[in-house]
């Protein structure tokens, strides 16, 4: 789960190599999905990405098998390990309605009902500097390193995202007005909605 | 049930049943990380399996449908983690450092009891509480949400620290959207009954409860006590005239 980070450090990756720092453990947040899907899912943010236009063909051509997201519309990590979760039952279920996990996490952190809006909104541009990487994995599986070596950026500690989050867009995509804040964390807000979103609208 | 710590059905070995109602289980665990209560509804066999399908969905709509309508309206409510229609589960929110409102009713009135207090100390005490549940109220029905089943034990206290503790609704499994005074209330009508049965010696709580009801939904709070009163009217062994 996510833990303090002390010292800010800052980790380059890319040209296919991974240093292992001690307790890099705090760059990543890692979250146990569903019991009975056997998965887990890690997230890395990374800033000054150089390679985004890459990546984004990468991962529509299918051979980088991860979800790439805009940091600025996530305010929590909880907030993508509920989409994700989401996603990982439709997918045992059969019953998603993307074509691939990771475009269903962007789907789910949506609450629009139009995929391709859904996938532009939350997936990263070509000329993105930022992005938060995250990988579904099965029980005991590792391709965080091999997935994270094509990136040429700079990865972060997870505390970071806080920055890159911009509350203001947030609370507009997902149309949370003040009054709810008194009752509800942005995150609870959010996450509601999520998992309402294919039967309500807001 | 012997074994309540049980893998039941892909829920996993970390969660516990804590209750059991005609319509669903409730249960304890963690999920994602989270103290979280997932509401298993059950198959109901004698109805034909279509139907209850359709009905389990639907009442499972109306449910995660008001829990958001209410926090956008500014009441509080759990979070939602995961609806799951295939398996028939809503995951939820455990809401910590709380307490129903019935069992806090309880506490107290079992306190007076003993510190021979009278009942009217055992009033004031509670009256902040009953203001808030009346604030709260107003607020669900000046938008239009009908709970559906407004008891003591559907409404969680937490403490929050301040002098006016939060109140959480809970439980939306009968609740749907309206806006006719009708079914508002005989969303009263039902709380009011709730107090009587439950809590015999306070029930001038549901008169506070009222005073800041109207405060909230001055709109229509007018009709909805004229309506409440015709309500009471009905019913077993009441006659229905004037």
């Amino acid at each position: 789960m996510l833990t303090n980070v002390g010292v800010e450090v800052k980790y380059v990756i890319g040209k296919g190599v991974i240093t292992n720092f001690p307790g890099s453990q705090k760059m990543i947040y890692k979250a146990e999905l569903d019991f009975d899907c056997h998965k887990s899912l890690s997230l890395f943010l990374l800033k000054d990405v150089q390679n985004a236009a890459e990546i984004r063909e990468m991962v529509t051509k299918g051979t980088l098998h991860c979800c790439v997201i805009k940091p600025c519309l996530i305010v929590h990590p909880f907030q993508i390990v509920i989409a994700a979760n989401k996603a990982v039952i439709s997918k045992m279920q059969d019953r998603m309605t993307t074509r691939t996990l990771s475009t269903e996490i962007l789907y789910n952190l949506s609450i629009s009902r139009n995929i391709t809006q859904s996938l532009m909104k939350f997936g990263i541009g070509e000329s993105d500097k930022t992005m938060l990487v995250s990988i579904i994995e099965e029980a005991g599986e590792n391709r965080s390193e091999i997935i994270l070596s094509h990136f040429k950026g700079v990865l972060c500690p997870i505390e970071e995202l806080c920055n890159f989050s911009d509350e203001v867009l947030i609370k507009m995509a997902y149309k949370i007005k003040d009054s709810e804040l008194e009752v509800s964390s942005l995150t609870d807000s959010i996450i509601t909605r999520i998992v309402t979103s294919d039967f309500t609208s807001v | 049930m012997a074994d309540d710590c049980v893998k039941v059905g892909g829920l996993g070995s970390n969660f516990k049943l804590i209750k059991q109602g005609a319509e669903a289980k409730l249960y304890k665990g963690i999920y994602l990380g989270r103290p979280t209560i997932v509401k298993e509804r059950f198959k109901k066999s004698y109805r034909h399996v279509d139907l209850d399908n359709r009905l389990t969905k639907e009442r499972m709509k109306s449910e995660a449908r008001a829990i958001l309508k209410c926090k956008a309206a500014g009441i509080c409510t759990p979070a939602l983690y995961l609806v799951d229609f295939e398996r028939r589960r809503i995951y939820m929110e455990e809401i910590q450092n709380s307490v129903t409102v019935k069992d806090y009713v309880a506490q107290m009135s079992e306190e007076a009891v003993n510190g021979d207090a009278d009942t009217g100390d055992l009033l004031m005490k509670l009256n902040p509480i009953a203001q808030e549940i009346g604030r709260v109220l107003g607020k669900l029905h000046a938008n239009n949400i009908i709970h559906g089943d407004l008891t003591t034990s559907n409404m969680l206290l937490v403490n929050n620290g301040k002098d006016i503790p939060t109140v959480v609704l809970i439980d939306f499994g009968l609740s749907h959207v309206e806006s006719s005074i009708e079914d508002k209330g005989v969303d009263l009508y039902v709380l009011e009954r709730a107090l009587i049965s439950t809590h015999a010696n306070v029930d001038q709580l549901f008169q506070v409860i009222l005073s800041s009801y109207v405060e909230e939904n001055k709109k229509q709070c007018r009709e909805i006590l004229k309506k409440l009163d015709e309500v009471r009217a009905r019913g077993r062994k009441r006659t229905m005239v004037g």
